[in-house]
């Protein structure tokens, strides 16, 4: 980490560095736009009060192995930021933030077996869908394999498989498919392996805020649409990421003196 | 609770239907009786946006074409002018001008049975709304949503009500099977007043309180 300011730092009385990450979520519905955020992390760079250490330097701090990596969805959002904070006595300080991108550290792919607790195959509508193996689990980058089934009256004008993550949340759902598979002149009974390798991003993840989700979507048109859903979970631990709100010490101090960090 | 595991997350929220008034087929029988011209009439966050939505929907399955016009408060700060958002939703739904000088004319044209929708015309100041009022002139109908009454005829009021937030609470609890119970009629109450009857804000502030529980 390096640091420098301009301007009238002698007027500043503390300087802290640390390295937040948040939940960003975007709610709107329509002619109402609200965003929320909720802080989950705090590593402390630096904390000083000697003015020559505040004027410029650098830092080097260690993170963690297993952050929770950043996420940008549209709506949703986890953010991770350098925040600077000068306090200036009897005056607005400075308050700037720095945005840095986070990616999370793969794991070696021997990594012990991952949950395989989930049905060999889920059933509904004259539709089947399951994973191979039963798994409800994968890591980034694997492939993902399966059955795609259907028995029905009649042929189905359209069948596809998707392969998408989605959010949910306080804010407006987003959504990205990552692939599509579509069967080809299906007939009225038919059962389809597929095989999807998987992306290496986003990871599962549940916050407070912000939960995403990976899933695979059968979609049959005979005639009418119907849906069947398989939800599963990307991630170097096997296991959606868990985060949790950590208190803010936010001062509303933006402006500052004339005083320029970067 | 995690935000998917959350009654109030905004995917339950944007599923509820409106309700304290009369269907929609009615409405629209209404909104004939009125030449296609009408205002849905209420305060912030009583579901006028949902109210459309329901009825852009059953316009469509009736085959129309029902573009939604949304305005948010930054409309005009964006640079984006009022012909362009009409000219977005329109695209968004299959509604094009041929060219420049046929705008006016384009839903004719393709003889499409279009009815626009204008959410958020209190934002609209004397100049945009006439502007507006050109643009639908030759459209089927032209739905607007409005805190006050004035600008179109009045096609419904919508208000809300403590007991409206306890039934709509009850049915999202009850669905998310989380294991707590719904708050109190008396916190509902609370909540209802304390946010001025706007159900959006009450369903935030149980999202907060929800996702602070373990």
């Amino acid at each position: 980490l390096q640091w420098a300011f301009s301007g009238a730092v002698h007027r500043m009385e503390r300087l802290s560095i640390e390295l937040i990450a948040r939940e960003s979520a975007t709610y709107r519905h329509g002619t109402d736009t609200r965003t929320d955020k909720s802080l989950f992390s705090r590593i402390p760079l630096l904390e000083t009060i000697d003015r020559s250490e505040m004027r410029a330097g650098e830092n080097e701090v260690p993170l963690p192995t297993e952050v929770t990596p950043g996420f940008c969805g549209g709506n949703n959002r986890i953010e991770w930021l350098v925040r600077v904070r000068g306090e200036i006595v009897r005056g607005p300080g400075v308050d700037d933030e720095f945005p840095v991108q986070m990616i999370a550290a793969m794991r070696d792919h021997t990594t012990p077996p991952l949950d395989q607790g989930g049905p060999e195959l889920i059933e509904g509508n004259g539709l089947r869908l399951g994973l191979k193996g039963g798994r409800t689990s994968y890591l980034p980058g694997e492939s993902l394999e399966g059955v795609a089934a259907w028995a029905l009256e009649s042929a189905p004008k359209k069948a596809e498989l998707r392969l998408f993550w989605y959010t949910e949340g306080k804010g407006t759902s987003d959504l990205g498919v990552v692939q599509t598979e579509v069967f080809e002149s299906p007939e009225a009974q038919a059962v389809n392996p597929f095989r999807f390798d998987l992306p290496y991003e986003p990871f599962s993840l549940d916050g407070r805020l912000v939960s995403v989700r990976w899933a695979l979507d059968l979609v049959v048109l005979a005639p009418k649409e119907t849906l069947m859903r398989l939800d599963f979970v990307i991630s170097p631990t096997g296991q959606a990421f868990r985060i949790e709100e950590v208190p803010d010490e936010r001062r509303e101090t933006k402006g500052g003196w004339g005083i320029v960090g970067r | 609770l995690s935000a998917a595991e959350n009654p109030f997350h905004a995917a339950r929220l944007e599923a509820l239907r409106f309700r304290h008034g009369p269907p929609v087929d009615e409405l629209l029988r209404r909104l004939q009786e009125f030449r296609g011209r009408g205002a849905l009439v209420g305060p912030k966050g009583s579901g006028k946006t949902t109210l459309v939505v329901e009825i852009a929907a059953r316009l469509r399955e009736l085959d129309w074409k029902a573009p939604v016009v949304r305005l948010d408060p930054e409309w005009c700060r964006s640079g984006a002018t009022l012909a362009d958002h009409f000219s977005r939703a329109g695209s968004e739904e299959g509604v094009f001008a041929k060219n420049q000088s046929d705008a006016f004319r384009s839903d004719v044209d393709h003889g499409d049975k279009v009815v626009w929708f204008l959410d958020g015309a209190e934002q609209l100041g004397f100049l945009d709304w006439r502007w507006a009022l050109s643009r639908t002139r030759h459209a089927d109908g032209f739905v607007v949503t409005t805190h006050l009454p004035g600008r179109l005829p009045l096609l419904q009021e919508t208000r809300t009500s403590p007991e409206l937030l306890m039934g709509l609470v009850a049915e999202l609890v009850a669905a998310s099977n989380d294991g707590f119970p719904d708050p109190a009629s008396e916190e509902c109450r609370a909540l209802w007043t304390r946010h001025c009857g706007n159900l959006r804000e009450c369903f935030r502030e149980l999202y907060d309180d929800w996702s602070r529980r373990k």
